[in-house]
């Protein structure tokens, strides 16, 4: 729900309440007011009548008669002075209905005779008071809601403005990007502050990040640079004829572990700049193509091995990928197929429109197929490869919304690709 | 022959001068951006093996400023970076060749030599071996006037041995020379083990001496008298 919906909701619930609360109080206060004034009415009226019998004694029946608010009654006896004040409903021919009146009966002593003066004022106003009131109630609520209408509107155009463009910059922000998220000053102290604190954090995030970048860089740098000079000591080392057996077998140790600590550090620096999705210069890869490309570079390895390729060419697709992520990725794919199939074994590579899928044979695993995606996982531990390629191959499919999926049954090993 | 070796890290340097020295090359070192340039404004090399990052200044600078003043020079990269950003642009501006550390120096020395092959026109066109001659344009090999039928590797496997004759070769070196990126998806020794194989016996039976030597756990070496 828009905040500004949410706001309006409760404004309106609100605004109702107030106005029957209103209403109400305004009605009974209304009402007790015209009570009054009626009365009042009503008692000074008494006067005139009073005041008129005593200067022309009994006035004739005529006098007040017309209106029929008037009766005016000589008492044979001698009566107590009262007045008493009531409503009462007096059914009236003009109108053919009930109407309520306040009545004043009062008994009186002029010049030695008792009267009784009954007058009557209609009280007609009460009930169109409800209605006035009620016509009034939904005038106001009519307008309250065209107010906000109108709010809203502008609201939107105007005041959220700054709102949505920020939201609009900060959707296409990118951390690679090299220029920043430039975020305007607003008129809105709300939106401003977001906007400051947007600025600030987004050029946070850019210098950490580039941090980062230069500190993975830098430290696999780092690292080469030392495995080089090991490694150049040991080609010449190595050179040495007097160098007995066992020497020779230590330093092909030492050979050994410059390679792997040299393949982990690049992969693990492939790693980061796949997941810092620095290779985006995306070109349209044949997959039937490379996959060819890729089994004629390993020509020599799948003889060694006696392998049997067989390939299952449905489609042409092509794929939107960095061409050196597209090599890693089959590269990857075909050396792993070849590298964990055994002496005679088969590969099935099957391309159609949208798959690529490649089946070989080989050990069976202990390992669920899905922690091999998880890194230095190894389904066999003594293996010297770091465990990374899997990873790797993970990693693009993510970054390329590639759907990936590793199954073995029984000695078959099939990963399918779905684009 | 002479070589400059620009390249900050003075242990590595001196490696390599070490192993090409044995080659008959003359190196001499450079250990920063301005002696570099000084270097080369000054001499004449056949060949120049450049770091990129240098305390100074870039050493794809260095290259830009090379290729201006002598274009024959052959020019290799070495660098720890394997951004492919500066693979690609060092070879933009004319760098012969890039390889990432840590190298082995087997491949360095191949490669130069290669380059100064490809760079002069009176750069050898065949080797001869005793028996062995090989015509490298055409990539033949004869034994005796008889041409062996190679494979594409092998004839691979026989030029990188040829280079580095009466060296040890690793069989990691042998590897990563005939399979480039892919020796590292693989455990390629068998590969190179067949190769070998393959090789030697192809020589003999063409009437050829038997020049490969296995060295114990390490590789082999390709002895000439």
């Amino acid at each position: 729900m828009k905040l500004i919906k949410k706001i309006n909701y409760y404004f309106i619930t609100i605004s109702i309440l107030i106005l029957i609360v209103t209403s109400v109080i305004t009605y009974f206060l209304l009402q007790a007011l015209i009570l009054e004034e009626v009365d009042e009415t009503l008692l000074s009226e008494k006067n005139i009548v009073v005041k008129k019998i005593q200067t022309e004694d009994m006035p004739d029946s005529t006098f007040y008669s017309y209106s029929g608010n008037l009766e005016l009654k000589l008492l044979n006896h001698p009566s107590v002075v009262k007045e008493q004040l009531i409503d009462t409903l007096i059914f009236v021919e003009g109108e053919g209905e009930s109407v309520s009146f306040r009545q004043l009966s009062s008994t009186v002593n002029i010049n030695g005779k008792s009267y009784l003066i009954v007058l009557r004022r209609s009280l007609v106003e009460k009930d169109d008071l409800v209605t006035g009131l009620a016509v009034l109630m939904v005038l106001v609520f009519i307008s309250i809601i065209g107010l906000l209408i109108l709010l809203n509107y502008w609201g939107e155009r105007k005041l959220w403005k700054p709102f949505y463009n920020t939201i609009n910059k900060l959707s296409g922000f990118s951390i690679k990007q090299i220029n920043t998220l430039e975020l305007p000053q607003v008129d809105i102290d709300e939106f401003n502050e977001l906007n400051i604190t947007l600025n600030y954090l987004t050029k946070k995030l850019k210098r950490d990040y580039l941090q980062l970048k230069e500190f993975s860089e830098n430290a696999s740098h780092e690292m080469q640079t030392p495995l080089a000079i090991i490694r150049s000591k040991l080609d010449v080392l190595i050179q040495d004829n007097t160098l007995s057996e066992y020497q020779h077998k230590s330093i092909n140790s030492l050979y050994n572990a410059v390679k792997r600590l040299s393949r982990l550090n690049q992969s693990l620096n492939l790693l980061t700049k796949i997941e810092n999705e620095e290779f985006d210069n995306k070109t349209d890869i044949s997959l039937t193509d490379l996959t060819n490309h890729q089994l004629e570079n390993l020509k020599e390895l799948i003889e060694i091995n006696n392998l049997k390729v067989e390939k299952r060419f449905l489609a042409k697709p092509s794929l939107k990928l960095n061409p050196f992520i597209a090599e890693s990725l089959f590269g990857n794919i075909i050396a792993n197929a070849i590298k964990h199939n055994i002496d005679g074994g088969t590969i099935l590579i099957e391309i159609d429109k949208n798959k690529f899928s490649i089946t070989n044979t080989g050990n069976k695993l202990d390992v669920n197929p899905e922690e091999l995606f998880k890194r230095f996982k190894k389904g066999d531990t003594s293996s010297d490869s770091p465990g990374l390629g899997l990873s790797i191959v993970q990693k693009i499919c993510e970054q390329n919304n590639i759907n990936i999926n590793y199954t073995i049954d029984q000695n078959l090993h099939t990963i399918i690709l779905t684009f | 022959m002479k070589l400059l070796i620009i390249e900050d890290e003075n242990s590595l340097a001196e490696s390599i001068v070490d192993y090409l020295g044995k080659e008959g090359f003359t190196s001499e070192i450079a250990l920063n951006y301005d002696e570099a340039l000084f270097k080369i404004n000054l001499y004449q090399y056949d060949c120049i093996i450049v770091d990129i990052m240098l305390p100074g200044g870039s050493g794809l600078e260095l290259v830009e400023v090379l290729k201006k003043k002598h274009s024959q020079t052959g020019i290799i990269i070495i660098s720890a970076k394997d951004a492919l950003d500066d693979k690609i642009r060092g070879l933009d501006i004319g760098a012969d060749d890039y390889l990432t550390k840590p190298f082995h120096l087997p491949e360095l020395n191949a490669r130069i030599k290669s380059i100064i092959r490809r760079k002069s026109f009176e750069g050898e066109q065949e080797i001869v071996i005793e028996n062995l001659k090989i015509l490298l344009p055409a990539r033949e090999v004869y034994v005796k006037s008889n041409l062996l039928d190679l494979t594409k590797k092998e004839f691979d496997l026989l030029i990188f041995f040829v280079r580095n004759k009466n060296r040890v070769l690793t069989k990691e070196a042998i590897a990563e020379n005939l399979l480039g990126d892919h020796a590292d998806m693989l455990d390629s020794f068998n590969f190179i083990y067949t190769h070998v194989k393959n090789l030697r016996k192809k020589i003999i039976d063409a009437g050829g001496k038997d020049h490969i030597k296995t060295i114990y756990a390490t590789g082999y070496k390709f002895i000439t008298e």
